[in-house]
């Protein structure tokens, strides 16, 4: 009964939602509202339940004597709480000081580790098909280097701008890689109009199926 | 060396006044007082220590009828209004006023006056008088700045003529104007008045009561000086088109009658014609059931690769299963996690899922439970669930660095145990997360399902085959679709494959038609 009545719910949000392809109205604006107030309230659910409990909470209260250094984190979370009055909004500085510095260490490690020097390993390609492997491969290369060089000179803010044989270089190359971020953009524009189609056809699949049953 | 900032005169350092029109110099830091050195900011008119006024006399705008002012000592004495100060024989309020000032400022004890008044008392001295006599003009007489040149008297004659042929209206001049004029001060100044001395130099040379420092209480409250304005050539032709844009009366709107042709009736339904046609292509294909992409559809080699990096786990071998995606890309991520799952149980891998996103939590546990079931998984046994895991690159390094620790999972001792990543991403930045936490630094194999639009920023690094960064992507639910084809059991993602295809051949031709109609109407109208 319960599951009948969760597909009857989820349907009639589905269509309210689809709603909007008429105008905007106070239906549609009702769902809106249940789904930003569900996922904040299913969050902080989650939170409370899956981070708070078991990993600070549960360990405090078994035991006190091994588990006293959760009372750090406890406390620079609680002065997080301080900065809703901006009168003592100070004192969660060192919390977030903690936090941003923590974070901005691991991620500058991770990019130059994880993105950075492989990235530029990998744009090190060669043009040539007998050490490419293939013709397609070594003009698949060379679309890499001139994307990757026309990309970065378009980036070149401080140069370009004026006369001679240097400037008219980086501004032909400027050029060439406008259109391949145009490309670019254009392909990430496509695949998410791919993807809102995926979506439709799942809530196709749903409305014709589980609701109406006309699909096995 | 300072340039005054009135005339434009240069002046020694040090000084205080401009030695050409007399007015207070602004240093770099501000203002100097000349009564008591105090050094003020630009901005004010008033010496903040002392009280005393730092701009002219002459140059007050404000036409506010007096106020009462109060002076230290409880006596009260009438303001006395800054364009006035020069006084005029029918001003008889001013003239009072300006009195009882004087009675009062003579009424305090000797030893009270301030040093920069006793200044103020020593002015007439017999040798400016004499300067001040010879300086003098006699009644009607104008300066020599203000006599017109003999060569534009006949041409100023002329203008002057046919301006009172035309029958313009004489200009109203302001009264703080009025009271700079030089003949009439003359005529009603008299020796010993408070006009003070006439300008010995300048352009204002002759006039009264234009310059010089005065205290505060002669200060009008609202007294303020006039800032220079300058602007470029075009921000005057802007003013001018906006000036002009203004002052145009607004015109009526026309009532439009559009003819109901059936070219505007298809423009008015247009939209609901593609609405129309794209919910044609999506669930026609799906009430018919057909399967065309089940037996044609070819898969890619990124796909392949993620088959491959899958079908060759050994058993028994645990692999990290991340789900980090919401409700808005479900759609696409659910049936990848569908195929893929299913092909690691099939596997017979250990799986150890977790979230990046509160939402991805709760969705994949919905599906890792619908798969286990159907293949026999015991949950705690064969598959658990870490569930979301907070703090971004800290939370996802203490989640690898955890593992065989306190509150950690038995399945493996350390990350590097783990034989493969697989990440399902519905943003890029979750993909690059990984792999800059835990596929480069512990040097795990991985392969990511992405959503499409995280493919484009997600595929260089599948790519980057050199160095094994991704060892397999699968894009979408046409990523899905080939998995489910590659593996031999198809889905809800093979199946929908007929409804997407529909919709992409049905939205190029509503783009082919659009523009060639867009054309047609561009041509028509040449």
């Amino acid at each position: 009964m319960s599951e009948v009545l969760t597909v009857w719910i989820a349907a009639i949000l589905t269509l309210i939602v689809y709603s909007y392809l008429l105008a905007d109205n106070p239906l549609y604006r009702l769902a809106e509202h249940l789904f930003v107030g569900s996922s904040v309230g299913y969050a902080a659910v989650v939170i409370l339940h899956n981070i708070l409990r078991p990993r600070l909470l549960e360990p405090l209260a078994q035991d006190a004597g091994v588990g006293w250094p959760y009372i750090i984190p406890l406390f620079l979370g609680l002065l997080l709480l301080t900065k809703a009055r901006t009168t003592i909004a100070w004192l969660g500085n060192s919390s977030l000081a903690f936090l941003f510095g923590v974070g901005a260490a691991l991620a500058i490690g991770g990019a130059l580790l994880g993105s950075f020097l492989p990235q530029i390993q990998a744009s090190w390609v060669s043009i040539w098909p007998a050490t490419a492997g293939s013709v397609e491969a070594a003009v698949d290369n060379v679309c890499l280097a001139v994307g990757t060089i026309g990309t970065l000179a378009y980036f070149y803010f401080t140069m370009g701008s004026g006369r001679g044989a240097r400037n008219a270089l980086i501004r032909f190359w400027a050029t060439v890689g406008k259109w391949v971020m145009l490309i670019t953009f254009g392909a990430i524009f496509g695949n998410r109009i791919m993807g809102y189609v995926s979506l439709l056809i799942e809530r196709a699949y749903f409305l014709l199926g589980d609701w109406l049953g006309l699909v096995g | 060396m300072i340039n005054c900032p009135h005339c434009g005169a240069s002046n020694k350092d040090g000084s205080k006044f401009c030695g050409d029109c007399g007015q207070p110099l602004i240093t770099r830091n501000g203002v100097t007082c000349p009564m008591c050195d105090n050094l003020n900011p630009p901005s004010v008119t008033a010496c903040t220590n002392c009280g005393a006024r730092l701009i002219p006399v002459g140059v007050t705008p404000s036409e506010e009828p007096l106020e009462l002012l109060e002076v230290e000592e409880g006596a009260v004495v009438e303001g006395v209004e800054g364009e006035d100060t020069v006084a005029e024989p029918d001003d008889r309020g001013e003239s009072e006023s300006l009195e009882e000032f004087a009675d009062v400022s003579e009424a305090e004890p000797e030893e009270a006056m301030p040093p920069w008044l006793e200044k103020l008392r020593e002015l007439p001295s017999e040798e400016a008088a004499s300067e001040e006599e010879a300086t003098r003009l006699a009644p009607g007489e104008l300066p020599d700045w203000l006599e017109v040149p003999p060569e534009f008297e006949e041409v100023l004659s002329e203008a002057g003529r046919a301006v009172e042929e035309e029958g313009v209206p004489r200009a109203e001049i302001p009264s703080w104007l009025e009271a700079l004029r030089p003949a009439e001060e003359e005529g009603v100044a008299e020796p010993g008045e408070l006009a003070g001395p006439p300008e010995r130099t300048g352009l204002l040379k002759g006039i009264r009561g234009t310059l010089g420092i005065e205290p505060i209480l002669a200060i009008p409250p609202r007294a303020a000086s006039l800032p220079a304005f300058s602007a470029p050539p075009h921000a005057y032709e802007h003013a001018e088109v906006f000036d002009k844009v203004v002052r145009e009366p607004a015109r009526p709107s026309a009532e439009v009658v559009r003819p109901r042709s059936l070219e505007t009736l298809v423009a008015s339904t247009m939209r609901w014609i593609i609405y129309l046609i794209v919910a044609t292509a999506v669930v026609v294909p799906i009430l018919r059931g057909s399967n065309w992409a089940e037996a044609n559809m070819p898969v890619t080699a990124s796909t392949m690769a993620m088959y491959d990096a899958i079908e060759d786990l050994p058993a028994d071998s645990v692999v990290l299963v991340s789900h980090d995606y919401d409700p808005g890309v479900a759609g696409e991520m659910i049936p990848q996690a569908k195929a893929v799952v299913g092909h690691l149980m099939r596997r017979q891998v250990r799986l150890i899922n977790v979230s990046l996103t509160p939402e991805g939590a709760r969705l994949s546990r919905e599906v890792v439970d619908e798969v286990a079931e159907a293949h026999g998984y015991e949950y705690g046994d064969d598959y658990l669930s870490l569930g979301y895991v907070v703090g971004v690159e800290a939370g996802l390094r203490s989640i690898v660095e955890g593992f065989g620790g306190p509150g950690g999972t038995d399945f493996v001792d350390r990350i590097e145990d783990v034989a493969l990543v697989v990440e399902f991403a519905g943003a890029p930045e979750y993909v690059r997360l990984w792999l800059e936490q835990v596929q480069a630094p512990y040097g795990v194999p991985m392969v990511a399902g992405v959503s499409a639009t995280a493919d484009p920023l997600a595929r260089p690094y599948y790519r980057n085959q050199a160095q094994h960064q991704l060892l397999g992507l699968m894009t979408g639910l046409v990523g899905a679709a080939e998995y489910e084809r590659r593996a031999g059991h198809p889905g809800l993602a093979l199946a929908s494959m007929d409804s997407q295809s529909m919709v992409h051949i049905a939205m190029v031709l509503l783009v082919l038609v659009g523009n060639l109609a867009y054309l047609g109407g561009r041509l028509r109208g040449k």
